[in-house]
């Protein structure tokens, strides 16, 4: 007999009343007419410490099975790049990066209450103000309210955009960078101060919606679109708020599909335009794992309004920002777990990657028009658990205008 | 001559009003809600329920032999503790099924898992007791937990190969995989070997 979970909601409030028929209702665990328990004597002082208490640092018992670990906990992702890069017509250049290591704090208050950080730090060393960066990517309380139907969430937040920004421990992406899609078009990771819901209403339908800060117009670009107009909440300026919605459908195990939408007032943010600037962003996206196929795929559609302001240039200082009005990229990823069918546990994918992007898409004056590229990615993740990926790979990036490059990266990744 | 707002720096006006009014329903809906704990059932709530027409359950203590000691380390990849406490749900003589209650990791902590059985030792149900990680809840999903009843100590749990994983949720799939085929060995050893067992 499968119990319907959750097993112990009690749907009395306001939220159920209007979720109605979505939330799963209570299961009924009565034992007015159960079986006589005879317990060994330490399960009763594992029960003692479970349900509406904080979780106690007591220490597990190896007889009475689950017992309850640190209310505070510890964890972490990482990744070690080396990259050749091979311009034509250039010279090969080489170099070893501890791209980032990032630290995960989480602590179990009780009563449906958790809080949830991630610390980075990226290039290994900040000196003098030289070097890397240390950034906080995620800092947020959540607040379990309907169990998996309703939390609320409000903190610094991932921005629910596109597959990437949410999930990007290194084992969990092929090929040893992140998608340039993911970078230049989606700008991850890209975390704003929020407040919103997430949940989970019905089986394998799940949401995020957060009412967030916006973007800063004076710093978009024409070669990394809206990158730069990230706030990352540091005395993040917050007349233009802006709306980050993400639902996602997983219609059988392994598969999902989400469609994601971003709207917010940039030009509010900056002293240097009298525009609203308003961005407008929609993402589709997929992925499946299923019988060894891992498949991943994603489009993003980004439009810029209110350019001509940001170009406009009456004092012969130059534009206060040249980005591109309509700012558009996608790529589609296979890869097969050739391991799959034997008993190793371990998990070798040779994947293939093509991307297309463009920053400045449909842009009639050549000022203000920049090159659409192409990248072929292919190589292969070896994974001899879950949480590592030893990764290899070759680069082909084929720009409309300018000179190809070739590059050839080797890499680890971990999370824990 | 461009024109340049001087700026509030705040909410204001319009905006100022949207962020009123999407915090008070959230507020709202937050103070007429109840808040739920971590721990979705305990075991003596799980025990009365799914043995409810058996006259007791009682407990046996299972000390993994060797090679049962080999096989879980085998399918979960760590070496199994000393001793577990297996749960039998009798009615007079006869033996109704078995539980397991353990705990495995999926990324950062432990989830709790108890994983319930017939008397021929086939998986009737699992059940994710308490759940503590941030993201990967979506195992508690009844379709996900389907996928486990009927098996057994001569199944495949693999997650990946012979059990779906959830998109998003990948190390917790794992996790409840190597605690339903832990559970499944060491209740296969009950059933099979009771010159393992240490009575209480």
């Amino acid at each position: 007999m499968l119990l319907r979970p959750p097993a112990r909601i009690l749907p009395l409030s306001a939220v159920a009343l209007l979720l109605g028929g979505l939330v799963p209702t209570s299961t009924v665990l009565a034992q007015d007419h159960g079986p006589t328990l005879d317990l060994p004597p330490e399960a009763s002082t594992a029960e003692a410490s479970s349900a509406e208490t904080p979780p106690s640092t007591e220490t597990p018992n190896a007889a009475t099975g689950p017992s309850t670990p640190s209310a505070t906990s510890v964890g972490g992702y990482g990744e070690l790049h080396f990259n050749a890069f091979m311009p034509d017509g250039g010279d090969t250049t080489t170099e070893i990066d501890l791209h980032r290591v990032v630290f995960f704090f989480g602590h179990e208050f009780g009563h449906g209450f958790r809080f949830y950080s991630e610390l980075e730090v990226e290039h290994a060393f900040i000196e003098h103000g030289e070097g890397g960066e240390v950034k906080l990517e995620q800092a947020y309380i959540q607040w379990d309210m309907l169990d998996r139907a309703l939390s609320l969430r409000a903190g610094m937040v991932l921005v629910p955009f596109g597959l990437t920004n949410r999930v990007h421990e290194p084992p969990s992406f092929h090929g040893v960078e992140r998608p340039s899609v993911d970078s230049l078009i989606i700008p991850t990771t890209w975390s704003e101060g929020g407040i919103g819901l997430v949940g989970e209403p019905v089986e394998g339908l799940r949401y995020e919606a957060y009412l967030m800060g916006g973007l800063n117009a004076e710093h978009f670009t024409q070669g990394k679109g809206i990158r730069g107009g990230r706030q990352s909440v540091s005395h993040a300026v917050t007349d233009g708020p802006a709306l980050a919605a993400r639902v996602s459908l997983e219609p059988t195990l392994g598969v999902e599909l989400g469609l994601s939408g971003y709207f917010g007032l940039t030009g509010p943010n900056t002293d240097a335009v009298s525009a609203s600037v308003p961005v407008s962003a929609v993402a589709l996206d997929g992925r499946a794992t299923r019988a060894g196929l891992e498949a991943r795929a994603e489009l993003a559609y980004i439009h810029v309004g209110d350019t001509e302001a940001l170009r406009a240039d009456p004092m012969g200082t130059g534009p206060v920002s040249d980005v591109g009005s309509d700012i558009f990229g996608g790529y589609l990823e296979l890869g097969y777990d050739v391991l799959h069918t034997m008993e190793t546990g371990h998990a070798l994918v040779p994947f293939v990657r093509a991307e297309w992007y463009d920053t400045t898409l449909s842009e009639d004056d050549p000022t203000f028009n920049g090159p659409s590229v192409f990248e072929l990615t292919m190589g292969a993740d070896y994974r001899p658990i879950p949480q590592i990926a030893f990764k290899v790979d070759v680069q082909l990036e084929r720009p409309s205008d300018g000179n190809d490059e070739n590059v050839v990266d080797l890499g680890i990744g971990w999370m824990f | 001559m461009k024109t340049v707002f001087m700026k509030h720096r705040g909410p204001r006006g319009t905006h100022g009003l949207v962020y009123g009014l999407f915090v008070s329903a959230l507020l709202t809906a937050s103070v007429a809600s109840v808040a739920r704990a971590e721990t979705f059932f305990t075991l003596r709530e799980l025990l009365g329920s799914h043995f409810h027409d058996s006259t007791q359950v009682g407990y046996e203590r299972v000390h993994p032999a060797a090679d049962v000691r080999a096989a879980i380390q085998r399918r979960t990849g760590s070496a199994p503790k000393d001793e577990y406490v297996v749960y039998v749900a009798r009615s007079g003589e006869h033996v109704d099924g078995y539980a397991l209650f353990d705990q495995e990791r999926g990324q950062h902590e432990l989830i709790d898992i108890a994983t319930f059985f017939d008397a021929q030792g086939q998986v009737t149900d699992v059940e994710v007791m308490t759940y503590r990680e941030a993201y990967g809840e979506a195992i508690r999903s009844t379709r996900f937990r389907q996928q486990f009843v009927g098996r057994d100590a001569s199944s495949g749990f693999a997650a990946g190969r012979d059990v779906d994983i959830i998109s998003g949720a990948t190390l917790s799939s794992g996790a409840m995989a190597r605690a339903v085929a832990r559970a499944a060995l060491l209740v296969d050893v009950a059933r099979h070997q009771p010159d393992t067992l240490a009575h209480r």
